[in-house]
């Protein structure tokens, strides 16, 4: 596997805010990376030092093998993208706008833009400034994805679309990773990540705080567990990894870590079960775990 | 109409400032008009004489209308007077009404404020009493502002209640082009259409005053006014047309917006095109500016239609000392050349106001989140520079050039010739060059301080204008580009300055390159 996005170190500053504190973020191709992370934690900043349009203080970054601030011409060639605030030229319809995206980046396909607008039912005819929020959206999404761009550099992307587009987004996504593409997919909303990606890094505070597979991420974390028993649960406090363990009645619930599920099971049947649910961390809890484990 | 006392005191509280500099300004301009008016024309003779002159112009007639008594003392002064204050209020009463209605509902404010206990027809209502307020403060004070700068009283009140009457119509038109048009920009096309047609409807009558086509003056807001003819026959009547025109306008105004959307108009927006042809930076570029572009140029060439007809009718308007002072100095041919000269550097400057405003699209675009989406394309920075600076430069020289042939082509009878007369306009260029790209440089290397590309050009323009009343010294009025392009027909033609002038635009012009391709992006 080639490696796409590179970065390592990588700093920035706006005055005296520190937007980047030393970012590695590792993209791999044919992957979708979802790139996590609580608003003004970088990912705009990262995004924008790929695109060339901010200079990195320090660190190093690279893309497709090439420099992203001087290798920005060659580079954007492979390169699509979908801004974080989809703001248009208020004059020009919809259509004027895929159209001239697609011929400065030289690879206008007009049955494949066809294609799209039909899929995210866009009215191409109205004039950007009589668009809502969902449907300005929508106009960047199909200059991006119609694109024949190796990469996708997708900010937000489903930002104020209703989820019957957010399907079709998916849809198309998918598509493109079917084809080879790389998709970084920055976001917010933890279920779209969730979905669609490959990977995950999690950014808070200008730094890649974890990075791995969801599978891995969840083995990191804690599984929750209820289950209705017969008899009195014996040792389960005692065992190491369980927490906040909650006696009701027959009812019992807590969560443990990967490396004591089996253990805590044991105890659980040895007293009788009745019923079980677990319940791997969602993304939202790991999402939440960092963060907090970052302000304490 | 609940609730219209508290968007009323909205409107007055954010348009207080705005409607009271322009007020004062009309009060001002009037009163020194009219003061000015004897000491420029010693003997009714001369009066007479500079009415006839202005008669015989098609231009002046066109831009002020016809004096029919060449008595009167208000004469070509008070016409000119008047359009400038009639205009100045009609932008103002549009301004008002547009802002606190469409202008409010599209920005979304107005959901904030329709969903308490607001009536209808009450944000209407305030927009249109603010209007009615402002024309009629407007007029009435003007009176006494004419009458203590020495116009005689009974002209001056109807000179005034004129006034009041532009301003009512235009209110009324605007109310309704607010019920119509599909958005707040289209609105304003609309309005700006009818105040554009009602100066050329008046213009046509006016200029055909002695034949059948004169009627048109009837058929316009403005002709109204004039047709009032203040210190030039005094016939009120004329003044009851504008007040019968507001009462039904307004009534049209307010059973239609019983009949449409918030924030819709009752024509819908146009359908555009599916498809577009941008397929450059300058393409876009030229889209996004070229409808100032086009006003520009109209504006251009009928100012060179109208000051090349008027140019040897201006000798004409000069009282007899100074007539005589100017043809020692160089004869009617020296005459021409200096008022040539005047147009060339006076529409330098207002192109190098054009170029700058060009220039700061690039910031504009940027700072509206536009520019993101082009540069993550193969398009680099210094190609979407350059296509807003080709606009600027391009556009610069095509509006000189267009105000010079029309000037000249205009100026038949006494003409020196015609390529004499159109090329002085291009003889300032490289000094307008020279600031629109220390405007380009400023957006380049300090964009959160672009203003500085105007307030450069401010300063020169002050320097230039004032410098010398000021009796600043010579080195200060030496550093304005404009101060070293030589002044033909007037001067002879001097290649030197506009060769240093038009390098010294090509060194900032790189050093903007530079400043620009290093800068992180986008600056809000």
């Amino acid at each position: 596997m080639t490696t796409v996005i590179s970065t390592q170190g990588l700093t920035k500053s706006f005055g005296r805010t520190q937007a980047l504190a030393g970012l590695d973020l590792s993209v791999e191709q044919g992957e979708v990376h979802g790139f996590l992370g609580p608003n003004g934690a970088g990912k705009t900043t990262t995004i924008r030092i790929l695109l060339g349009l901010l200079k990195a203080d320090g660190g190093t970054a690279s893309l497709l093998g090439q420099d992203p601030w001087t290798d920005t011409e060659t580079l954007h060639r492979r390169i699509a993208y979908v801004p974080g605030d989809v703001s248009l030229w208020p004059n020009l319809t919809g259509g004027e706008v895929i159209d001239m995206l697609g011929r400065l980046r030289g690879d206008l396909d007009p049955a494949r833009q066809a294609a799209l607008l039909e899929r995210f039912e866009l009215d191409p005819t109205k004039k950007c400034r009589s668009y809502s929020k969902g449907n300005r959206q929508k106009v960047a999404l199909v200059a991006a994805l119609a694109s024949r761009a190796e990469l996708f550099l997708l900010d937000e992307p489903t930002s104020g679309l209703d989820p019957l587009m957010e399907a079709a987004f998916s849809e198309v996504a998918r598509e493109l990773k079917t084809a080879g593409c790389t998709i970084l997919l920055s976001s917010h909303i933890l279920s779209e990540v969730e979905k669609l990606s490959d990977r995950i890094s999690i950014i808070r505070a200008g730094v890649i705080v974890e990075s791995a597979t969801l599978d891995q991420m969840r083995a990191m974390h804690t599984t929750a567990v209820t289950a209705g028993v017969r008899g009195p649960v014996v040792g389960l406090d005692a065992l190491p990894g369980v927490t906040g363990l909650v006696h009701e009645g027959n009812q019992v619930s807590f969560s443990v870590d990967a490396d004591h599920l089996g253990a805590a099971i044991t105890v659980l049947s040895a007293a009788g079960v009745d019923s079980l649910t677990s319940e791997p961390a969602s993304l939202e809890q790991l999402f939440l775990s960092q963060y907090e484990s970052g302000v304490r | 109409m609940t609730g219209w006392r508290g968007l009323f005191r909205l409107a007055w509280r954010r348009d207080r400032v705005m409607i009271g500099v322009c007020l004062v300004l009309v009060w001002l301009l009037s009163y020194y008009s009219a003061a000015a008016m004897p000491t420029l024309y010693s003997s009714t003779s001369e009066l007479v004489a500079a009415n006839e002159a202005g008669n015989a112009s098609t231009g002046v007639v066109a831009m002020y209308g016809h004096v029919y008594d060449t008595m009167s003392v208000g004469g070509v002064g008070a016409n000119k007077l008047a359009m400038i204050d009639f205009l100045v209020l009609a932008f103002l009463v549009i301004a008002v009404v547009r802002r606190h209605t469409r202008g409010e509902e599209e920005s979304g404010r107005f959901e904030l404020l329709g969903a308490t206990p607001v009536g209808r027809l009450a944000p209407l209502g305030a927009a249109v009493l603010l209007a009615v307020l402002t024309s009629v403060v407007s007029g009435v004070v003007t009176i006494p502002a004419l009458v203590a700068g020495s116009f005689p009283v009974a002209g001056s009140i109807l000179f005034g209640l004129a006034q009041v009457g532009v301003g009512l119509a235009f209110t009324g038109l605007t109310a309704i082009a607010v019920q119509v048009s599909s958005s707040y920009r289209a609105c304003g096309a609309w309005i700006f259409g009818a105040l554009g047609a009602s100066f050329v409807v008046r213009m046509i009558g006016d200029v055909s005053w002695d034949r059948p086509a004169r009627v048109l003056s009837w058929f316009s807001p403005l002709g109204w006014a004039q047709q009032v003819r203040y210190y030039d026959g005094d016939r009120p009547w004329p003044l009851v047309i504008p007040v019968v025109f507001f009462a039904v306008t307004l009534g049209i105004a307010g059973w239609l917006q019983g009949r449409r959307d918030l924030g819709a108009g009752l024509l819908p927006d146009r359908v555009g095109r599916p498809h577009g042809r941008i397929g450059t930076p300058l393409g876009l570029a030229w889209r996004l500016q070229r409808p100032a572009f086009i006003g520009w140029l109209v504006m251009y060439v009928l100012m060179g239609v109208v000051f090349g007809s008027i140019i040897d009718t201006i000798g004409g308007l000069m009282s007899g000392p100074a007539a005589d002072l100017l043809t020692k100095l160089g004869g009617v041919g020296g005459f021409n050349d200096i008022y040539l000269t005047l147009v060339a550097s006076m529409g330098t400057l207002a192109v190098a106001a054009y170029g700058v405003s060009a220039v700061m699209r690039i910031r504009s675009e940027e700072s509206e989140g536009h520019l993101e989406s082009v540069l993550a394309t193969p398009v680099t920075r210094g190609r979407f520079l350059a296509s807003h600076l080709v606009v600027a430069y391009v556009g610069s020289v095509v509006l000189m050039a267009s105000i010079g042939l029309a000037m000249a082509a205009s100026h038949r009878s006494g003409s020196s010739g015609f390529w004499r007369e159109a090329l002085p306009a291009l003889a300032h260029l490289p000094a307008a060059w020279v600031m629109i790209a220390l405007a380009a440089g400023a957006a380049a290397w300090l964009p959160r301080f672009d203003w500085l590309g105007w307030a450069l050009l401010g300063g020169v323009v002050a320097v230039g204008e004032l410098g010398a009343i000021m009796g600043l010294p010579d080195w200060v009025l030496k550093i304005s580009p404009f101060a070293h392009t030589p002044k033909v027909p007037v001067e002879a033609m001097s290649w030197p300055p506009e060769i240093i002038l038009t390098a010294i635009t090509v060194a900032l012009l790189a050093v903007a390159y530079v400043g620009y391709r290093r800068r992180g992006m986008p600056v809000a």
